[in-house]
């Protein structure tokens, strides 16, 4: 597709463009990519937000040993060992780190970077429910958020700016959400791998020219006939997603299946909701962002996610789903085992948990489990 | 069978008479054999100052408990428990609200792990089968909730009518909780709070995290009320409040004690026991008072006549291991010829004895995740560094649970500040507070001997150079 060529040229020059811009004193504003950082906020300063989405790679889980002890979530150990190898420059680059605390494992990544890398880094809490209190909780890490990137950038955040950056990051889930929505259909135009990469892309490439490419995409895919093998259709899920860890999704596309959808706490940008302005804007960021964001694994009660997972397996009629956590994300562990159960129940479909630790090692073995996998649901076993 | 046993864990003769029947069917369900009971023996004699009566007197309490435990559904309509590390306060108002007779207390997974694991080192059934039902191995899962979980799977105690947690320490307890509800329908509670302060905010309250956790304290005891069906008291708040503060502030005399008295009068493990009672609710709050104020004198009489259970002059270390199951690992400390003077969070510092201006009950119990640990990553760190500080340690081992989320961040930052701020070694080992399968004390001897022979060595060139 001619927009994808366009998408990659972009970010293949992004870097330089983003050093221009903090050369003429742009901030750049890194967060983590939990879904609950609001980008608007960013924007709306005159700053730059880029998601630190980087993962996959095993030299950075090894660095970050020297750090913090290995029992700490896979990707969470990556970003602080990006950081201290000094290697991926948008790591180096950022001149704040914004960190919306979920759990401890991303609260680890906000005190590996204060302390030894000595970096700028503002926290804000995510409650682990929803009720009133939690909402205003969040609301009030908002409103700090706020005032940090005021003083931090100089610059006022005024409700004209804000909403400009809210119809900007609007229509870019929207386009996402159409892009996704063409999965719905028996053989889907475009694949797993190539949403996943556009969904990844919308973490560092600036808006505009993403909407553009993202507009240009949703043109072409209703022309294309058809991108995705007709094989059983994944539903992927998961703790984290990160730009660069494609194992999963190559070997199951090669294995014959289609990825039509993805759920993850981390590293997939959610879209299917979107800011709804009217009335106070900081409010309606937090309604967006944590009133009606699906939780991830560490929410109570987890019936949320679970339920949302089920409708998502209905609606895109999937044969079958992937539950791909990373190495001592104990939330997803336990949630795994009682979701298997609940999915066999309500659906009758047949569940596969694969594991990493961005160990090449495990390329063999996993291969072997998801080409099982598919192979059984292909033979109608499974379920 | 058990007779000399229970002695050791301070019974007498015709108490342990009249519970017989009790203990026969709570060892029956728990599969406690004459094997078992002379392991537990030949532990409390080699890892405890098993001859002071407070210590025996502490044992007893967990001991009784255990038998409570196990018999709680057919001794009380209802059954409530929490675990560590939530706070006592909240659960001890809730039980005090209720009748003995009528509501069963506990923190189950720590009464385990003091019992089945620390006396009897038979935890290996209730691991696997905590492994089996949903918290996996290999994956670094609180081990507490593994035999917890493990426990009531098993049948060796009974599911409880409301389980209450607190998610503020880390995120697990909350995690396992919504295991419990999901696949064996027990309503659950959780305490939430957001550990989010920025680096420098330490110790600092943040008014909004209080009010925060305030408001899921009400939720809780809203639901406590509702699920169990009485109301909270004020007199059990006061009542609460009242004994909780004695208690701590007894055993802050009694660390600080030990802290400061050259030679070590009585072996760290000694202590766990009354240690945790400051987070499990037992009803006999008049007997742990008791053998707090015993063990005390006991203790004072020890550092009067210059007895301990270390060399004099003994190389002072700070030590961050809490002993729940295994008490091998500051024994072999000691054995090195080490005087650990203080273990984390055994002393209280200035900053959780801060006023703070919180009086409503929900807001005091809001406060609590802003006090101490739970803070933050920097408010760990430096709690380490003051408690090394007040001790005058020449040293510090840093022995962490590797399933801990919220300790293993700490790790590596603690021991840089510690050894920058103070010019003292930070050993760094690795094991688990609740699990020993992985590791053993044998396993890090070496590498605490040759901490301990650098120790003495820097500690005599100091003395030689004045």
């Amino acid at each position: 597709m001619e927009a994808m060529k366009k998408l990659s040229d972009h970010l293949a020059t992004r870097l330089i463009e983003l050093t221009h811009m903090q050369g003429k004193g742009t901030k750049l504003i890194g967060y983590t990519p939990g879904g609950y950082m609001p980008e608007e906020l960013v924007y709306a300063c005159g700053a730059i937000p880029v998601g630190l989405i980087r993962g996959g790679d095993p030299e950075p889980v090894a660095e970050s040993a020297a750090y913090v002890p290995r029992f700490i979530d896979t990707f969470c150990r990556s970003q602080i060992g990006y950081r201290m190898l000094g290697e991926e420059p948008l790591y180096q680059m950022i001149d704040l780190l914004v960190v919306p605390v979920t759990d401890h494992n991303i609260k680890a990544i906000a005190d590996c970077f204060n302390f030894f890398a000595d970096a700028n880094v503002f926290r804000f809490g995510v409650p682990h429910q929803k009720d009133e209190h939690a909402f205003e909780y969040y609301l009030a890490g908002l409103h700090k958020l706020k005032e940090k990137l005021e003083e931090f950038t100089g610059n006022k955040i005024e409700n004209g700016r804000l909403r400009e950056s809210i119809d900007l990051c609007n229509k870019m889930r929207a386009l996402l959400r159409e892009i996704s929505l063409l999965r719905l259909s028996e053989q889907p135009p475009i694949t797993g791998q190539e949403f996943v990469r556009l969904n990844h892309a919308s973490f560092v490439a600036d808006k505009t020219v993403l909407i553009s490419v993202l507009e240009s995409i949703h043109e072409e895919l209703k022309k294309r006939p058809t991108a995705s093998p007709k094989g059983p259709r994944i539903l992927l899920t998961g703790s984290t997603l990160a730009m660069g860890d494609y194992k999963v999704l190559d070997m199951t596309e090669e294995a014959g299946a289609a990825i039509v959808v993805e759920e993850f706490a981390e590293g997939i940008r959610h879209y299917w909701e979107n800011v709804q302005v009217n009335g106070d804007l900081m409010e309606a960021l937090a309604d967006r962002y944590f009133r009606r964001r699906m939780p991830p694994a560490w929410f109570r009660p987890s019936r949320e996610r679970l339920d949302y997972l089920i409708e998502l397996a209905k609606d895109f009629n999937v044969d079958g789903i992937i539950w791909y956590q990373l190495m001592y994300r104990s939330s997803y562990d336990i949630q795994s085992f009682y979701f298997e159960k609940i999915l066999k129940k309500e659906l009758d479909i047949p569940m596969l948990k694969i594991e990493s630790d961005y160990d090449v090692s495990e390329r063999g073995p996993l291969r072997t489990r998801i080409e099982t996998f598919v192979e059984i649901i292909k033979a109608g076993g499974g379920n | 069978m058990y007779t000399e046993l229970y002695k050791l864990c301070g019974f007498e003769p015709d108490e342990i008479e009249r519970e017989r029947p009790r203990i026969n069917k709570a060892f029956k369900i728990l599969g406690i054999e004459e094997k078992d009971i002379e392991r537990g023996e030949n532990r409390l004699r080699q890892y405890l100052d098993i001859e002071l009566l407070g210590v025996r007197k502490f044992l007893g309490i967990w001991m009784r408990e255990l038998v409570n435990l196990v018999l709680a559904r057919e001794e009380h309509d209802k059954v409530v428990y929490s675990d560590f590390p939530m706070e006592l306060r909240p659960l001890m108002s809730m039980m005090l609200s209720t009748e003995e007779k009528d509501v069963y207390f506990a923190t189950p997974g720590q009464i385990i792990n003091m019992t089945i694991g620390q006396i009897f080192d038979k935890l290996t059934p209730f691991l696997e089968a905590g492994e089996e039902n949903g918290l996996p191995p290999g994956a670094a899962h609180c081990a507490l909730y593994q035999t917890r979980l493990g426990a009531m799977v098993t049948g060796a105690i009974p599911f409880p009518d409301l389980s209450v947690i607190a998610s503020y320490h880390c995120d697990q307890p909350s995690e396992a909780e919504e295991l419990l509800h999901e696949v064996y329908g027990v309503p659950v509670a959780h305490l939430d709070s957001c550990p989010d302060a920025n680096w420098g905010d330490w110790p600092k309250f943040n008014d909004h995290r209080v009010r925060y956790s305030a408001s899921q304290a009400r939720k809780l005891f809203q639901t406590f009320e509702k699920v169990i069906g009485c109301q909270m008291t004020e007199e059990a708040i006061r009542a609460t409040n009242k004994a909780n503060a004695i208690y701590r502030l007894k055993f802050q005399q009694l660390a600080e004690l030990i802290g400061h008295a050259d030679p070590q009068p009585i072996r760290q493990a000694s202590m766990a026991h009354a240690f945790f009672l400051n987070s499990m609710p037992t009803r006999d709050i008049e007997g742990k008072q008791e053998a707090l104020e015993i063990l005390v004198d006991e203790v004072q009489q020890r550092v009067d006549e210059g007895r301990g259970v270390v060399e004099k002059g003994a190389p002072g270390v700070f030590s961050t291991i809490t002993i729940s199951v295994d008490p091998s690992i500051t024994y072999m400390i000691e054995q090195a010829g080490l005087a650990i003077r203080i273990q984390i969070p055994f002393w209280l510092g200035p900053w959780v004895l801060a006023k703070h201006p919180y009086r409503d009950w929900a807001d005091m119990i809001g406060v609590g995740p802003c006090l101490d640990i739970p803070h933050s990553c920097q408010a760990h760190v430096d709690i380490n560094l003051e408690n090394c500080r007040a001790f005058n340690v020449d040293g510090a081992i840093n022995f962490y649970p590797y399933s801990c989320r919220e300790w293993t961040p700490t790790v590596m930052i603690t021991k840089k500040v510690i050894e920058k701020e103070l010019g003292i070694p930070v050993l760094i080992l690795e094991g688990d507070s609740y699990d020993t399968r992985n590791y053993s004390a044998n396993q890090l001897r070496t590498r605490v001997e040759t901490f301990a022979e650098l120790l003495r060595a820097t500690k005599a060139a100091k003395a030689a150079s004045g």
